[in-house]
C-alpha cells in the first residue's frame, strides 16, 4: 500500500507549472466571472490571454524538468512542450476570434473562456500522457469542455444540435475506448506505458486481448481525429458550432488526437505493426478519399472545411502508415527504419502545425462573415466579391485555401511534400499516388471559394464592418503560411529534434 | 490462460440458468386472468393518467446533476482518510494533506460558481 | 558585381515590382505603376544580358553560373537548394522571356491605358515574369516545379482578369484545372525520380539538381520510360498538346498582351523547355521519345486544320500556337533539342508579334474580334499591317525570315530521323499554316471593311507605345533566325554551337542508343527539302490569297458543296469540347437533375460543370453525402458497424 514513491515536491511542481497555470487560470477566470459584477465584455479575454502568455513565458524561460513526473503518469519533454506551444497559440487565436464576435454580437458567453482553458489543459495532459489513465483523463477533460463549447450558443438550434450530437457520439466512443483500456490492462498487467512496453517486448501479453484492446483504443482516437468510419459527427458538429469553436476543434483537437495516436502507435509498434499496417492503410485511403469526394459537393463553407479536415486526417494517417512500414519490411528496410520513423514523425508534426495555421486563418475569416448576431455566414455564395469589399480578408482566405489545396509556395504544399516523400521513401508508391490524386481532387473545391471571392459579383455585405483585430490576426497567419512554405527547413529540423525524443 | 476464466463462466451460466428456470416456472404454473385494470400501467398504486412521455422541468436534471457531482466528489474523501494514517507514518502526510486541500479548493470553486451563477435557485 | 549575385536579382526584381504594384494598387498613379513594372522587367533583361555576355566569355564547356541562396529542404539524405543557374540553355530562355516580356510590358502601357485594373494588371504581369524566371533559372527540378505552378497561377489570374464576364472566369478555371491534371503527372514523375535515385546518392547531393541528375542519369534507366511519360503528361498540360490542349483556345479570354506573353511566347513553351532541360533523361527511353514526337506531330496538324476555319482572330492564333508547339515537341521527340529551342525562340518573336498585332487590330475595331466584320484595315493601320505581314511570312517559313530556319531545320531533322511519316505530317502542317495565316491577313487587312459605320469611324492606328514594340519584334522576326544559319547554306550555325554543351549528352545519346537511324549529313537532300518547303509555303500563301481575296466565292461554294461537312467539323474544333461534354458532363448533369435534384444545389452544378473530369467524382460525392443524413442513431450505427468490422478483422489477423 505504501509503495507509492513520495516524489520530490519541488521538482514536481516546477515540472507541472504550465499545467498548474492553465488549470488555476481556468478556475480564476471562472471565479472572476462569477464574483466580479463590473466586468466589461473583453476583460475576461485579457485574463485568458495573460494566462496563456504566462504559460509560454514559464515554459520558455524556466528550464522545466524533463522525464516522468507524478509517478510516471506524465512524461515531459520536447514532445509535450512542442504541443503545449501549439495548443497555447491556437488558444490565443481562438480567444481573439471569439472576443471579436462577442463584442459585435452581444451574444456574450463568459463561460467560453474557462472552458477553453480546460480544453487546452486536457490536450496538454493528452500530449504528455504516459499512462492509459492519464490518456483517458486528458481525453475526457478535453472532450467535456468542447462538447459545451460546440453547443454553447444559447437559443441557436444548430449549435445545440452540434453539442448534443458531439456529446452522444463522444460518449459512445469513450465507452469503446475505456473497454479497450480494460483489455490492455488485463493483457499487460498495468496501465503505464512503460509497463505496456515491457509486456510487449517480453511477449508475455496474450495476443487476442492485446489486439482487441488496442483496437478499441484506436477507435477512440479515430473518433477524435475524424477518421473514417468514425467521422460521421464531423460535418454536423463543425457546421453547427460557432466558427471560432470550429476552428479550435479542427486544429487543436486534431493535433492532440494525432499526438497521442503517434505515441500509441510507436508504443505498440513492435508487436502490433502487422495488425495496424493494413488497417491503417485502408482507413487512410478511405479517410482522404471520402473526405475529398464529399467536400466537392458542399455549398456551405464550414461543412466543406469539415470534410476537408477529414481528408487531411487521411493525409496525416499516411504519415503514420509510413512510420509503421519499416517494421514489416525485410532487413534492408530495417536498416533505413530509424531514418523513416524520424522523418515520418517530423513530417507529421510539421503537417499539424501547417494545418493549424491554414485552418485557423480560414475560420478566422469565416468567423467575421456573420449574417446576423449569432449566425455564421457559411454559404459560399456569401463570399462573392469579397475581394472588393474586404481585400485583406479575401486575400487571407485565398492564401488559406491555396495552402489547404497544397499549392506552392504555401506551407500546405511543403507539409504534403514531406509526408508524401516519407511515404515514397518507405516504398509505398501507390499510396503516394493515391494521396496526390486526392490533393488534385481537392483543388476543385478550394479553388471554388477563390473564384467566388475574386470573380463573382458582389453579394450583400455582412451585417457589420470588418472586425479588424480578427482579420489582422488571420492575416498574420497568412503571412506565416507563406513564410513557412518558403522557409520550412529550420522549422522542420526542429520538428525532427522534437520527435527524436519519443521515438526512443 | 483462459482456464482462469472458467469460474467466471460457471457463475454466469448458473446465474442465467437460475433466472431462466424461475421465469419459466412462474410462466408455466401461474394462473393468468387478464382484465383492463391489470393491463394498465402501474404507477405506485395511483390510477395512471396521461402519457408517460411527458417532459420534466429542466431544473430537475440540473439539481440531480449537482447532487451527483458533489456527492461523488465526497466519496473520494473515504479512501484518502483510510490511507492517511499510513501516509502520515511514512512522512508524506503534508503532501497528502495539501493534495486533498487542493482537491477541496477546486470543488469549492465549482460550488461558488454554481451558486453565483444562480444554478441553485428554483424559480 | 559577381555574376552569381546578379542571377538572383534577375529573378527577384520582377517580384519587387509585383509587390509594389500589388500592395499600393490604386494608390499609385497609372503612369508610376506602369513605369515601375516596365523598369523591373527592363532591369531583369539588362542583367540577363550582362550575365549572358559573361557566359560568352567563358570556355564552352564551363559555361554555367550558379547562385545558391541556401538549403531549402533537408530530410535525411534528401537535399534541395534554393538556387539559380544559368547555362547556355537557360540563358536563351532568360533573354527571350525578359526581352519579349519587356516589349510586351511597353505595349501594355498603351493597350491597358483605359482599364480600371491597370495596376492590378501590371502586378500580375510582373509576378508572372518572376515565376517564369524561377522556372527557367531554377537550379533544380523542384525550383522548376515551383515556377511551373507559379506561372500557372498567374495565367489563371490573368485569363480571368476581366472576371465580370462569367465566361472569362470559367475559362481561367478550366485552364487551371486542366493544368493540374498535367501537374499530377509531373509530381508523380518527380517522386519516382526521388525514389529511384535517393538510395544511390552521397549525403549532401541535391537529388533534383540538374547537374546531379545528369551525372546519375544512368541509374534511372530502368524507370526512365515511366518517369519520362509522366513528365511529358505535365508538358502536354502546360504546352497545350493533345489531349490537354483544350484550355489554350479558351484562355484567349484574357487581355491580348497576356495572350502574347503567356499563351504564345513564354509560359506555354515551359513544357518544351522542361523536356529539353531533361534531355539526358528522355533519351534513355526510346519509347518516351517516340511518344513525344508522335504527339507533337499529330498536335501540329490537328490544330492547324482547326485554325483553317476559325473566325475569331485570336482563336486562329491560339490554334496556330498549339500547332507550333507541336513542332517543338516533334523536334524534341526526334532528339533535335537544339532545334526545338531554336523554334521556341523564333516562334516567341513572330507569335508575340502576331498577337500584339491582332491586339492593335482589336483595339482599333473597338474590341471586335470577329474577322468576318473586319477587312480593309491595310490603309488605316499601316504599321500594324506591315509588321503583321512580316510575322505572317515568318511563320509561314519564307526565306530568309526567322521561321524558315527553325521550321525547316525541324522538318530536316524529322526526315533525317528516318521517320518519313513524321516529316510528311510536319510538311503538310507547314502548308496549312501558310494557308490559314494568309486567310487571316486577307480577311483582316484586305477587301472592303465590313464593320458598322459606327465602328468604322473610330478606326485609328495605335499609339507609339504599341507600334514601337511591333516594329522591334518585326525586326527580330526577320533577323532572329540568322543566328542559326545552317552549315549547308554556308552559315556558322552559331545557335547550335552555343547550345551544344547542354545537349551533348542528349543528342549524342540518341545516336548512340540507336533510337533513331542516323543518316550521314547529305547536303543535297537538305537543299532539296529546304527549297521544296519554301515553295510549299509560298504555294500555301498564294492559295490563301487566291481563295479568300481573288475568288472569295470558292470558299463559299466549297462550304456549300461536299466540303460542308468537313468545314463544320473543323469549325467546331473536331467537336472535342462537345465530346468531353457528352462523355462526362451531360450524362452527369441529367443524372443530377433527375435523381439528385432535391439534394444538390443547382448553382453548385453550374459552378462545377465546367470541370468535365470532376464529374464522376462529383456524382460520387453527391451520393455519398446522402449518408450524412443528420440522424444520430444512424451515425451511431455506422460507428458500431465500423467497430465490429475492425474488431473482427483484428481477431482474425492475430
Amino acid at each position: 500500500m505504501n509503495d507509492l514513491a513520495i516524489p520530490d515536491f519541488g521538482r514536481e511542481i516546477a515540472a507541472l507549472l504550465p499545467f498548474l497555470i492553465v488549470a488555476g487560470g481556468g478556475l480564476l477566470v471562472m471565479v472572476t466571472d462569477a464574483l466580479v459584477k463590473t466586468l466589461r465584455k473583453d476583460h475576461l479575454s485579457y485574463l485568458v490571454l495573460l494566462v496563456l502568455l504566462s504559460v509560454i513565458v514559464v515554459q520558455t524561460t524556466s528550464g522545466t524538468p524533463e522525464g516522468p513526473v507524478l509517478n510516471g503518469l506524465l512524461l515531459l519533454g520536447n514532445f509535450s512542450r512542442f504541443f503545449t506551444y501549439l495548443f497555447v497559440v491556437i488558444g490565443v487565436l481562438t480567444t481573439i476570434f471569439a472576443t471579436g464576435i462577442f463584442d459585435r454580437d452581444g451574444n456574450y458567453r463568459p463561460e467560453f473562456y474557462p472552458l477553453l482553458l480546460f480544453a487546452i489543459l486536457g490536450m496538454m495532459v493528452l500530449a504528455a500522457a504516459n499512462d492509459l489513465l492519464t490518456v483517458y483523463l486528458g481525453l475526457e477533460t478535453m472532450s467535456l469542455a468542447t462538447y459545451v463549447l460546440a453547443g454553447g450558443v444559447r437559443g441557436n438550434a444548430p449549435s445545440s444540435e452540434a453539442g448534443f450530437k458531439y456529446l452522444m457520439l463522444g460518449g459512445f466512443s469513450s465507452a469503446f475506448f475505456l473497454m479497450g483500456v480494460a483489455f490492455v490492462y488485463g493483457a499487460c498487467g498495468g496501465t503505464g506505458f512503460d509497463q505496456i512496453a515491457a509486456a510487449l517486448h517480453s511477449g508475455s501479453a496474450p495476443m487476442p486481448f492485446l489486439t482487441l484492446g488496442t483496437g478499441l483504443m484506436l477507435v477512440g482516437f479515430g473518433f477524435k481525429v475524424a477518421m473514417v468510419p468514425f467521422h460521421m459527427w464531423t460535418p454536423d458538429v463543425y457546421d453547427g458550432a460557432p466558427a471560432y469553436v470550429t476552428g479550435f476543434m479542427a486544429t487543436a483537437i486534431k493535433a492532440a488526437g494525432f499526438a497521442i495516436l503517434l505515441r500509441f502507435v510507436l508504443l505498440t509498434e513492435p508487436m502490433l505493426a502487422f495488425a495496424w499496417y493494413p488497417v491503417l492503410t485502408v482507413l487512410a485511403v478511405l479517410t482522404m478519399s471520402l473526405g475529398n469526394i464529399v467536400a466537392l459537393v458542399q455549398g456551405n463553407i464550414k461543412r466543406m472545411l469539415a470534410w476537408s479536415s477529414i481528408a487531411h486526417a487521411g493525409y496525416l494517417l499516411l504519415g503514420i502508415v509510413a512510420i509503421l512500414a519499416p517494421a514489416l519490411g525485410g532487413p534492408e528496410m530495417m536498416a533505413r527504419a530509424k531514418g523513416i520513423v524520424e522523418e515520418g514523425g517530423a513530417a507529421l508534426l510539421f503537417y499539424l502545425v501547417g494545418y493549424a495555421l491554414m485552418n485557423l486563418a480560414a475560420f478566422g475569416i469565416i468567423n467575421v462573415m456573420g449574417t446576423e448576431p449569432g449566425v455564421d455566414g457559411d454559404q459560399i455564395s456569401r463570399y462573392a466579391g469579397l475581394s472588393r469589399r474586404q481585400p485583406v480578408a479575401a486575400a487571407t482566405l485565398a492564401v488559406a485555401m491555396l495552402s489547404l489545396a497544397g499549392i506552392p509556395p504555401m506551407v500546405g504544399f511543403m507539409a504534403k511534400f514531406y509526408i508524401f516523400s516519407v511515404v515514397v521513401k518507405a516504398g509505398l508508391i501507390p499510396l503516394a499516388i493515391i494521396g496526390v490524386i486526392n490533393s488534385l481532387i481537392s483543388v476543385y473545391y478550394y479553388l471554388r471559394v477563390i473564384v467566388v471571392m475574386y470573380m463573382h459579383d458582389t453579394a450583400e455585405d455582412s451585417y457589420q464592418g470588418t472586425e479588424w483585430v480578427s482579420v489582422a490576426a488571420a492575416g498574420l497567419l497568412a503571412f506565416l503560411i507563406i513564410y513557412l512554405g518558403v522557409m520550412p527547413e529550420a522549422f522542420h529540423r526542429g520538428a525532427e529534434i522534437v520527435f527524436r525524443q519519443i521515438s526512443f | 490462460m483462459f482456464e482462469r476464466f472458467i469460474p467466471v463462466l460457471l457463475v454466469l451460466g448458473v446465474a442465467g440458468a437460475f433466472s431462466g428456470v424461475f421465469l419459466a416456472i412462474s410462466f408455466l404454473l401461474g394462473p393468468r386472468r387478464p382484465d383492463a385494470l391489470k393491463d394498465s400501467t402501474y404507477e405506485c398504486g395511483i390510477p395512471a393518467r396521461g402519457s408517460i412521455q411527458i417532459r420534466f422541468f429542466v431544473r430537475f436534471f440540473l439539481v440531480a446533476l449537482f447532487f451527483l457531482l458533489f456527492d461523488l466528489e465526497a466519496v473520494f474523501l473515504y479512501p484518502w482518510v483510510v490511507l492517511y494514517k499510513g501516509l502520515l507514518a511514512s512522512g508524506a502526510g503534508g503532501f497528502a494533506l495539501t493534495e486533498m486541500g487542493v482537491f477541496l479548493l477546486v470543488l469549492l470553486t465549482g460550488f461558488l460558481y454554481v451558486w453565483k451563477k444562480g444554478g441553485l435557485e428554483w424559480q | 558585381m559577381q555574376s552569381e549575385i546578379l542571377l538572383r536579382w534577375i529573378v527577384l526584381v520582377p517580384l519587387l515590382g509585383a509587390v509594389v504594384n500589388g500592395l499600393l494598387n490604386r494608390r499609385l498613379a497609372k503612369r508610376v505603376s506602369g513605369f515601375i513594372a516596365c523598369a523591373a522587367i527592363g532591369v531583369s533583361f539588362g542583367l540577363s544580358v550582362v550575365v549572358f555576355l559573361r557566359l560568352t566569355g567563358m570556355d564552352a564547356e564551363a559555361r554555367v553560373v550558379n547562385d545558391i541562396l541556401g538549403t531549402w529542404l533537408q530530410i535525411g539524405g534528401f537535399h534541395v537548394d534554393i538556387g539559380f543557374a544559368m547555362d547556355p540553355l537557360s540563358a536563351v530562355m532568360a533573354l527571350v522571356v525578359t526581352g519579349v516580356g519587356f516589349l510586351i510590358h511597353i505595349y501594355s502601357l498603351g493597350y491597358m491605358a483605359h482599364d480600371d485594373g491597370f495596376q492590378r494588371y501590371f502586378a500580375y504581369l510582373n509576378l508572372f515574369v518572376f515565376a517564369m524566371m524561377t522556372l527557367v533559372l531554377g537550379e533544380n527540378l523542384v525550383m522548376l516545379f515551383v515556377g511551373w505552378e507559379g506561372v500557372g497561377l498567374c495565367s489563371y489570374l490573368l485569363i480571368g482578369f476581366w472576371f465580370n464576364d462569367q465566361a472569362n472566369a470559367s475559362a481561367g478555371k478550366k485552364a487551371f484545372i486542366v493544368n493540374r491534371i498535367g501537374d499530377f503527372g509531373f509530381l508523380i514523375g518527380l517522386f519516382l525520380i526521388g525514389a529511384n535515385l535517393l538510395p544511390h546518392l552521397a549525403p549532401g547531393e541535391g537529388v533534383f539538381s540538374f547537374a546531379i541528375l545528369q551525372h546519375h542519369a544512368h541509374l534511372l534507366a530502368p524507370a526512365a520510360t515511366g518517369i519520362c511519360l509522366l513528365l511529358f503528361l505535365g508538358a502536354t498540360g502546360k504546352s497545350a498538346q493533345i489531349p490537354l490542349y483544350i484550355w489554350l483556345p479558351d484562355a484567349m479570354a484574357g487581355p491580348t498582351p497576356v495572350s502574347a506573353l503567356i499563351h504564345a511566347a513564354t509560359m506555354v513553351t515551359a513544357g518544351v523547355y522542361m523536356i529539353a532541360r531533361l534531355n539526358f533523361l528522355f533519351v534513355l527511353s526510346p519509347t518516351a521519345m517516340a511518344v513525344v514526337a508522335a504527339v507533337g506531330a499529330v498536335t501540329a496538324i490537328f490544330a492547324a486544320t482547326i485554325a483553317l476555319t476559325q473566325n475569331d482572330i485570336k482563336k486562329v492564333l491560339a490554334y496556330s500556337t498549339v500547332s507550333q508547339l507541336g513542332y517543338m515537341m516533334l523536334a524534341c521527340g526526334v532528339g533535335a533539342f537544339t532545334v526545338g529551342i531554336f523554334h521556341l525562340m523564333t516562334h516567341a518573336f513572330f507569335k508575340a508579334l502576331l498577337f500584339l498585332g491582332s491586339g492593335s487590330v482589336i483595339h482599333a475595331m473597338s474590341n471586335e474580334q470577329d474577322m468576318r466584320v473586319m477587312g480593309g484595315l491595310r490603309s488605316k493601320l499601316p504599321v500594324t499591317y506591315a509588321t503583321f505581314m512580316t510575322a505572317t511570312l515568318a511563320i509561314a517559313g519564307v526565306f530568309p525570315l526567322a521561321g524558315f530556319f527553325s521550321k525547316d531545320e525541324i522538318l530536316w531533322k524529322a526526315w533525317e530521323s528516318g521517320n518519313t511519316v513524321l516529316w510528311a505530317i510536319g510538311f503538310l502542317a507547314a502548308g496549312l499554316t501558310a494557308f490559314y495565316m494568309m486567310r487571316l491577313v486577307v480577311l483582316t487587312f484586305f477587301g472592303e471593311n465590313r464593320a458598322s459605320s459606327e465602328v468604322r469611324s473610330h478606326i485609328h492606328e495605335s499609339p507609339a507605345t504599341m507600334t514601337g514594340p511591333l516594329v522591334i519584334l518585326a525586326v527580330l522576326s526577320v533577323v532572329g533566325g540568322w543566328i542559326g544559319w545552317p552549315h549547308f547554306m554556308g552559315g556558322g550555325a552559331w545557335f547550335e554551337n552555343w547550345l551544344a554543351p547542354v545537349f551533348a549528352v542528349g543528342e549524342h545519346g540518341v545516336a548512340a542508343h540507336g533510337a533513331v537511324a542516323h543518316h550521314a549529313a547529305d547536303s543535297t537532300m537538305e537543299w532539296t527539302l529546304a527549297v521544296v518547303s519554301v515553295l510549299w509555303a509560298v504555294l500555301g500563301l498564294i492559295l490563301g490569297w487566291f481563295v479568300y481575296y481573288r475568288r472569295a466565292a470558292i470558299a463559299d461554294s466549297f462550304r456549300k458543296a461536299g466540303g460542308g461537312f468537313v468545314y463544320r467539323v473543323l469549325l467546331n474544333k473536331y467537336y472535342v469540347d462537345e465530346a468531353y461534354d457528352a462523355a462526362f458532363i451531360r450524362p452527369g448533369y441529367r443524372f443530377s437533375r433527375q435523381v439528385l435534384w432535391k439534394s444538390v444545389d443547382a448553382g453548385l452544378i453550374d459552378g462545377l460543370l465546367v470541370n468535365g473530369s470532376a464529374l464522376v467524382v462529383y456524382l460520387l460525392g453527391s451520393v455519398l453525402r446522402l449518408f450524412q443524413n443528420g440522424m444520430i442513431r444512424f451515425y451511431a450505427w455506422t460507428f458500431t458497424i465500423g467497430v465490429a468490422v475492425f474488431v473482427l478483422y483484428l481477431s482474425f489477423s492475430s
